[in-house]
């Protein structure tokens, strides 16, 4: 935790005074042209949460997330918001959907598992503006 | 990230037409010809304002060590990117998880259109998965740059990621990213 410095990034969830779980919270920079980049500086979080598996099955993990998703878009002003997963973590990927993310990234056999071997990996995305259920018009108007 | 392990191909690599080589010194003008028109530098990661800044780039960022050359009849056309790194694994597995290469291309406007981008990135997608044997290699671009999303999909890449509006591109705004992947066991069956 120290070493890798991941305990500035956590934050820790509590239930009546007893820590049941953990939340992760990395905000980075956007990918960007260079020219361009001083505008992408700290746009994104990438979260992560983890629940003891005693208090799992009572909705702990979206409701934390959920807080920790809000507090991203209106308290850090990012503008994207990023989770990754093993493509079979199923209870993971129910909270990221419950959490209005999409599914961006399905990832073929990209990750070493201990005990599975290569598995699919997956990245879902939410933008500020989907967050806010405003419907902005795209700025690509791909043809 | 690991050095790219260069010492572990012997250059040159030969297709039909080109030959590909680690870039040196020598080829940073000829590249910056290229990277410093608008046409290519509108999609690139940054476009080079002079040569001075070009040969800077080069060096203090290890640009120049990620740079293969196309050559075509003694000319540079273009040059390729590589970029080795650990694949992606659970902390204790790390030590057998492997390598897996990002690539990218660029060929000049005044060579575009003969296939040569293709060829030369077809020869460091084997050259990645035969000589320095790693075991996925991906390509990211901005969805919207469609040679180039061509080119991967001839590779026999997949699409993996389509991110929405990821990407900052200094005079579109943000726009869609996509990423390409293909693995070596699929990079064999395509090439039986």
């Amino acid at each position: 935790m120290g070493r890798e410095g991941l305990l500035p990034r956590t934050l820790v969830v509590e239930l009546e005074g007893v820590v049941i779980g953990e939340l992760y919270l990395h905000v980075a920079a956007g990918w960007a042209q260079v020219e361009v980049a001083d505008r992408a500086v700290d746009t994104e979080a990438e979260i992560v949460w983890a629940l003891d598996p005693a208090h799992q099955g009572h909705g702990y993990a979206t409701e934390a997330a959920t807080e920790l998703v809000r507090r991203c878009f209106e308290d850090l002003g990012v503008r994207r918001i990023t989770a990754t997963a093993f493509a079979d973590n199923g209870p993971s990927l129910r909270i990221m959907e419950r959490l209005g993310m999409r599914c961006e990234t399905r990832g073929v056999r990209t990750t070493l598992h201990r005990e599975q071997g290569w598995v699919d990996s997956t990245v879902y995305a939410l933008l500020a503006d989907e967050w806010r259920g405003v419907s902005l018009p795209r700025e690509d108007a791909r043809p | 990230m690991t050095a790219v392990p260069l010492d572990r191909v012997s250059w040159p690599l030969r297709t039909a037409r080109l030959a590909l080589r680690p870039a040196t010194g020598d080829d940073l003008r000829a590249l910056f010809d290229i990277h410093s028109l608008p046409e290519v530098g509108y999609w690139e990661t940054e476009q080079p304002t002079s040569y001075a800044a070009f040969v800077l780039r080069s060096g203090e960022r290890g640009q120049l060590a990620r740079t293969l050359a196309i050559d075509l009849e003694g000319v540079v056309i273009g040059d390729l990117y590589l970029r080795v790194s650990d694949a992606w694994s659970q902390e204790d597995t790390a030590d057998r998880a492997g390598e897996e290469a990002e690539i990218g291309w660029c060929v000049s406007p005044a060579h575009q259109g003969r296939g040569h981008a293709t060829e030369a990135a077809g020869e460091l997608v084997r050259a990645c998965f035969e000589d320095l044997g790693v075991r996925r290699v991906t390509a990211a671009a901005f969805a919207a740059n469609h040679p180039s999303l061509r080119i991967m999909e001839r590779l026999g890449m997949r699409r993996e990621s389509y991110n929405v509006r990821d990407s900052l591109h200094r005079d579109l705004g943000w726009v869609d990213g996509v990423g390409y992947a293909l693995l070596a066991e699929e990079w064999r069956e395509l090439h039986r």
